[in-house]
């Protein structure tokens, strides 16, 4: 395992010679540590965005598979996500995304 | 492999790469060990469409191996989901390996049409099959037909897949332009409760979005008698298209909150507009839900550049991506944008050709 944990740095300094560093980050994420064991801390919270949504389906699910939350290898496999929604009554939450409409500003969205 | 997480990205992209699978320590320390009803339908599923496929599961169906035999798809097929899963939990990977056949596939699927852990058939329908002309599908011959609604718990619900199988290849994409919101539809469906219930979401949803959009209609769709399944319920799903022809979706099924009271229609209304508020907030050409399926599409595409957009990347999404580098050796760059907030994905397909197409 700890060779492992060794290539896999090893993956991750070759990449980051390479590339500026907002882009090593999510590559980083999705191939550079596949298993979530390293003590790496920045990429700790790299992943936290992503290790919420992976716990999120399991929390409508009963009581009894919260201990299974422990090891995730027999998570459940689902592709729809519960997305954390913002507060969609509060005027200025809808403004942000007025221009994303067609019925918003045009040069506004352009410049996007 | 370990562990029953990601079962059908596995035995997609396993088939595909016509690569042997094995699985071990499947729910091996859960109070119900072993393979899911619903993963050995699954499994049944895919033994219908192929031909020679090998599948062994040891004697508590904690260890699977998989050969992955020939697609063959063919017409006229029907296949009972059962109730452990939703109807789309088997229409994700069916699509997929549908397209790859040496016939086109027409099937019937008997199930649970509606409920709150998968695609319902209505986004399906609306969202997903669209999705797949980007990528050179031939639109005609693509259709899926609900016939009855099937609500959970007890489902009887039934629909017809139709995917015709591609020429030779998909062909690559760059889509990465989401365009802007030009109008929003939806389906608001109600079987064994009273009618009312559809149109009481459809006001509840578009109270919230007629505030940024006039262009909303949801049709609402009320079953009676056969066609209405076996268990009382509602829901509703929602997509938002985009001037650039993207699809967004969202949607909400009633659940049994509690005291086995199914939630308030009106509740359910604006949680599935807020979420489609939601998923245009995050940006990207799909949502959330359909970003692994447009990651895998890329992957199939010869050898050509393809380009995507999408909001914040979702753990699926992320477990695609592993998968599709294992199995097909694709990598994807991945680059976020930080004016938008969202994340653009560039590959070269892997060169995938519909091998077993009949050569006329």
């Amino acid at each position: 395992l700890e060779m492992g944990n060794a290539l896999q740095w090893k993956q991750g300094l070759m990449s980051r010679v390479g590339a500026s560093k907002s882009n090593v980050n999510l590559m980083q994420v999705v191939y550079g540590h596949v298993e979530a064991s390293s003590k790496d801390k920045d990429f700790q919270e790299d992943i936290s965005d992503s290790d919420e949504e992976l716990f999120k389906p399991k929390r409508q699910a009963s009581k009894d598979t919260v201990a299974a939350n422990a090891q995730n290898i027999d998570l459940e496999d689902c592709s729809r996500l519960t997305l954390e929604v913002d507060d969609w009554h509060n005027q200025e939450v809808i403004e942000a995304i007025r221009d994303r409409f067609v019925t918003g500003d045009w040069n506004k969205a352009s410049q996007r | 492999m370990k562990g029953a997480q990601h079962f059908r990205q596995r035995l997609v992209l396993s088939t595909l790469s016509n690569t042997a699978l094995r699985i071990d320590d499947i729910r091996a320390d859960s109070e119900a060990p072993g393979l899911c009803d619903f993963e050995a339908s699954l499994l049944r599923l895919v033994e219908k469409i192929s031909n020679g496929c090998g599948i062994e599961i040891n004697e508590t169906g904690t260890k699977l191996r998989y050969k992955p035999g020939i697609l063959a798809g063919g017409r006229n097929l029907v296949h009972d989901c059962g109730t452990g899963r939703g109807i789309g939990y088997f229409l994700e990977p069916l699509i997929i390996l549908g397209l790859f056949g040496k016939k086109p596939l027409s099937i019937t699927l008997r199930g649970i049409t509606n409920d709150s852990r998968d695609p319902c058939v209505d986004t399906f329908r609306t969202a997903t099959l669209p999705m797949l002309k980007h990528f050179g599908v031939p639109i005609e011959g693509l259709e899926l037909k609900v016939v009855a609604r099937g609500a959970p718990p007890l489902g009887g619900g039934e629909v017809v897949l139709k995917v015709p199988i591609v020429p030779k290849s998909l062909t690559a994409a760059t889509w990465v332009d989401e365009g802007m919101v030009k109008r929003i539809r939806g389906v608001s469906y109600s079987t064994r409760v009273s009618p009312h219930m559809a149109n009481r979401m459809v006001d509840a949803a578009r109270g919230v979005l007629n505030r940024l959009l006039p262009d909303v209609y949801i049709f609402t769709d009320h079953y009676t008698g056969s066609e209405s399944g076996k268990s009382p319920g509602y829901g509703i799903s929602l997509v938002a298209e985009t001037t650039t022809g993207c699809i967004l979706s969202s949607e909400c099924v009633a659940m049994h909150s509690g005291a086995s009271e199914l939630q308030l229609p009106e509740d359910l209304g604006t949680q599935a507009a807020m979420s489609l508020l939601q998923e245009i907030r995050l940006g990207g050409v799909v949502d959330s839900t359909h970003q692994g399926l447009l990651f895998i599409l890329c992957a199939l595409c010869p050898e050509d550049v393809s380009k995507v957009r999408v909001g914040k990347l979702s753990s699926y999404g992320i477990k695609m991506l592993q998968h599709i580098k294992e199995f097909l050796g694709v990598q994807f760059s991945i680059k976020p944008d930080p004016a938008t907030g969202t994340v653009l994905l560039t590959c070269v397909g892997s060169g995938f050709q519909n091998l077993y197409r009949k050569v006329s």
